[in-house]
């Protein structure tokens, strides 16, 4: 059985640590030999999968974002949030959850966020008398909002994989993203209450006012971005490309905390980290093009469908799928593999694609941050110097709660698509 | 001996290609009792078309159909995408299937290495947005979608409008939005696209006539015994002929069903268009086919 | 050796960094050009183009800082020098993936001879080649994983990306 070896490699290279773009392409070409196919089809596939519209505007976002990271802006977003909710008990874990709903309007990965912002607030947080594993899992889970609230890189590469508007998909997200935002707050306060969490004064409205002019530039970037969508004036591509320069101006001219000698260094680093995840595309584009060939998305849709029909209950298959996968397996490689079979299946039943890509997406960042493979996890507990283990513990109310919110919007659409209907008409 | 052929294409399961393609696997599979069978991939499943074309140079991928993109290889076929060559489609076919047709289908086989075994007629073009246009001075710096052709920009810039290559996958949302006002295909993607939720005119320019090629690998082709061939090009005639009956109901059909999501049909001063067109074209055309197209105005 | 790999990544570097400046110079080019009224017609193109050498010059580098997405939590769990080993068996599987396709990614970059661009006209093997490009990169730098680990130079973990 053909199929069998590229999933045997795949599972074998994935246990042994070879990076998930290598694993792929292994697993394919063992495909190919076994299967007698002409091995130029790698190379083929791979300039296809990476030569894509869409995904052009990847680097442009990750640029962005990493622009506005080094230019000052974590102290300022950290600031703001810290001024709206700090005084509330817990205080600190809600700012970290505000400050990950601000920050997900300029990052478009969620590990950027959990890094920039856990670097900060996790050692503030442990001063300030939180406890290690409280600190790291609130980071941990509060980062997967960064690509649900537009930009988002996974939005953009189901975009390059299916056609569908990114525009659309971006404020698709805008929504579920602040829900899951106020619903682990709600978690975070009823935690902080129960452990007897520490909480600072109300600091006032001036204070409140001062740390918005501080931080409006970056909170402004996020409407930027989505009036660049709505308005006519640019494309994904052009959008990001605009937000960068926006962020170089903001950073080097208005906070002035962005040297300009560090410029051409943070732009190369960005490339180099959207190369890896377009790398990863073009790689896993041969192995997807080997499912199409071997008809496997046909089979699962035929064999869900063979079992069940009924709209409700295949969602919820999907849902289940899609959770154990985000266990194991990194976003963007299991978007690739998954999301067009799971699409012609939620077709079927008459899942509106916009709605499906939306819960699809979130699934897969709550598995940024499940054991046993979540890098969301792993980089907050590296921080924590923790072990994986309490942090895993203390994350288990967080997932809950986002877990409910996936399930609202997974059969609640208009959470998804009444946004998008509304300015997009 | 058994053999598979794979054919991959870029049009859906209701389309004429799509329903043509079928049919020439049904009709090779009874000529050849069976041992040529084709698999026939929609809606890009396989690769989409200058992947595929690649595909079939190095042997991964047998058929494809496609047209006037194959240009990037054989200059000639650039005449698949001419404005204003033909009137009618009487005047195409009697090009396509005459020495002009050959002479594009020769140099198809000698510079992509794929061969042409049968051609579809396409939907002429018009050009859709939301308010009438009926003469160029009506244009007037509108800002529309072309296709990554060349020819396609200058013609239009000629003609007073504001064109713009755009990727096909963003044109529903920049119409959508205004980053675009226009754009111009035939009917049935205008249909299939539901560009009539974006878009109030069509506009009957007719400015582009032009077909497809139904083609085989020619790796593919010279693995085939002489009485194999004889049965793919009797198969590919009898889905040419197939295709050309679901072609003339289906342009009918787009029509009223435009008409029924609200769009509305303006006549051109065809007239008009043509002549300020002309200069354009002859002006950018690539030097080997120029002679031809010169020609063909001056029919 | 630590030289060879700082003039390797030096190089890498400066070609990621230049096609991606590229890109964005085309993409604002386009910005405007639609905002004035005279969008040229090769900007669509040459993004297009500019994104696949920047994926060319930085995949092997994205391999050295992990940016390929590593999941090595089994892996790294491992007692004594196994995760040492394992490191140094993913390198050799990338430098032996990367190595079996560049021939059949050389064919893929030939065929590219026959075909032109449309609006920039250059000859699409120049184009093509990225894929040679990015394999033959990825091939360098495992070697020189390998290399480096062997000699002891360094210890096969991700390269912090920040660091530069
Ligand atoms: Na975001
Ligand atoms: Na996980």
């Amino acid at each position: 059985m053909d199929v069998g070896i590229l999933f045997s490699i795949f599972v074998l290279g994935l246990v042994l640590g070879i990076p998930v773009a290598i694993t792929l392409g292994l697993s394919s070409l063992g495909y190919i030999l076994v299967a007698g196919l002409p091995p130029v089809v790698m190379p083929q596939k791979m300039y296809a999968g990476m030569d894509v519209f869409v995904l052009l505007s990847i680097p442009g976002f990750i640029l962005a974002g990493n622009l506005m990271n080094q230019g000052g802006i974590t102290n300022r977003i950290i600031r703001f949030a810290n001024a709206l909710v700090g005084w509330i008990r817990g205080g600190l874990g809600l700012t970290n959850i505000a400050a990950s709903m601000l920050f997900g309007g300029i990052t478009g990965t969620a590990v950027a966020d959990a890094a920039s912002l856990g670097g900060v607030l996790i050692p503030g947080m442990k001063k300030a008398g939180y406890p290690g594993d409280f600190s790291a899992a609130v980071t941990a889970a509060s980062s997967t909002v960064g690509p649900i609230i537009p930009p988002s890189v996974p939005m953009i590469i189901v975009g390059a994989l299916s056609g569908i508007s990114v525009g659309k998909m971006f404020l698709a997200g805008a929504i579920p993203g602040i829900l899951m935002g106020l619903a682990m707050m709600v978690t975070a306060y009823v935690i902080s209450v129960r452990r007897g969490f520490p909480h600072q004064p109300w600091q006032g409205f001036g204070e409140v006012a001062r740390a918005f002019g501080g931080a409006i530039w970056a909170i402004a970037m996020t409407f930027l971005i989505i009036y660049g969508l709505l308005s006519g004036l640019a494309t994904p591509t052009e959008t990001a490309v605009v937000a960068s320069v926006y962020a170089f101006i903001v950073g080097a001219f208005i906070y002035r905390e962005l040297p300009l000698r560090a410029v051409p260094g943070i732009v190369t680093n960005s490339a180099v980290s959207a190369a890896g995840i377009l790398a990863l595309v073009g790689f896993a584009n041969v192995f997807g093009w080997i499912l199409v060939a071997e008809r496997i998305p046909q089979a699962i849709a035929d064999g869900v469908l063979s079992i069940t029909d009924n709209r409700f209950l295949v969602i919820l298959l999907i849902n289940l799928l899609l959770l154990f996968v985000g266990m194991f397996m990194e976003t963007i490689a299991a978007l690739i593999i998954l999301f067009v079979p799971l699409l012609s299946l939620a077709e079927a039943v008459g899942i509106d694609p916009l709605h499906f890509a939306t819960f699809a997406v979130l699934n897969l960042m709550i598995g940024l941050t499940t054991p046993p493979v979540g890098v969301c996890l792993f980089v907050c507990a590296n921080i924590a110097r923790l072990p994986l283990s309490p942090v895993v513990r203390a994350i288990m109310p967080f997932l809950l709660t986002n877990i409910l919110v996936l399930l609202a919007v997974s059969y609640f659409p208009p959470l998804a698509t009444w946004l998008p209907s509304l300015l997009i008409p | 001996q058994e053999m598979t052929l794979k054919l991959g294409h870029l049009a859906n399961e209701d389309n004429s290609w799509h329903k043509a393609s079928v049919k020439f696997g049904e009709e090779l599979s009874a000529f050849t009792d069976g041992r040529i069978t084709v698999e026939v991939f929609p809606n890009e499943s396989l690769g989409k078309e200058i992947d595929l074309i690649n595909g079939m140079q190095l042997g991964t991928v047998d058929m494809t159909i496609t047209g006037e993109s194959l240009q990037n290889w054989a200059p000639k076929a650039a005449l698949l995408a001419v404005p204003y060559a033909f009137q009618t489609i009487e005047d195409m076919d009697a090009f396509a299937s005459g020495p002009g047709g050959d002479e594009i289908e020769a140099q198809i086989v000698e510079k992509v290495q794929i061969r042409p075994i049968a051609y579809f007629a396409r939907g002429a073009r018009d050009l859709t947005s939301n308010r009438p246009i009926t003469t160029p001075a009506d244009l007037n710096g509108l800002k529309m979608r072309v296709p990554n052709v060349p020819l396609f920009v200058d013609v239009w810039s000629a003609l007073g409008a504001n064109p713009g290559p755009m990727a096909f996958s963003e044109v529903f949302t920049s119409l959508q939005n205004g980053t675009i006002e226009a754009q111009e295909n035939p009917l049935a993607l205008i249909r299939s696209a539901s560009f009539y939720e974006v878009q109030s005119h069509v506009n009957l320019t007719d400015h582009v006539r032009s077909w497809i090629y139904l083609t085989i690998a020619d790796a593919t082709w010279n693995k085939l015994s002489d009485e194999d061939k004889e049965a793919v090009t009797e198969a590919a005639s009898r889905a040419q002929a197939y295709e050309r009956e679901l072609f003339e109901t289906s342009l009918a059909e787009d029509r009223a069903f435009l008409e029924e999501q609200g769009m509305t049909f303006v006549e051109v001063d065809a007239a008009a268009f043509q002549a300020a067109a002309k200069d354009a074209v002859l002006a950018n055309v690539n030097d080997e086919i120029k002679p031809i197209v010169e020609d063909l105005f001056a029919q | 050796m630590a030289r060879i790999i700082e003039g390797l990544t030096m190089v890498a570097r400066i070609g990621a960094g230049l096609a991606f400046a590229i890109l964005m110079a085309a993409v604002l080019v386009q910005v405007v050009g639609r905002l004035t009224g005279s969008s040229p017609v090769w900007t669509e193109e040459l993004t297009r183009y500019a994104l696949l050498y920047m994926i060319a010059f930085g995949a092997g580098l994205a391999l050295r800082t992990g940016d390929l997405v590593n999941v090595d939590v089994f892996s790294e769990a491992l007692p004594g020098r196994l995760p040492w080993i394992l490191r140094l068996f993913s390198a050799a599987a990338t430098a032996g993936l990367a190595l079996f396709l560049l021939p059949h990614a050389w064919k893929y970059v030939a065929i590219g001879k026959m075909q032109t661009a449309p609006a920039l006209g250059v000859r699409m093997d120049v184009v093509h080649a990225t894929v040679w490009l990015m394999l033959a990169g990825l091939a360098v730098f495992a070697i020189v994983r390998i290399l480096g680990m062997l000699t002891g130079v360094e210890n096969g973990l991700p390269d912090s990306p920040g660091d530069e």
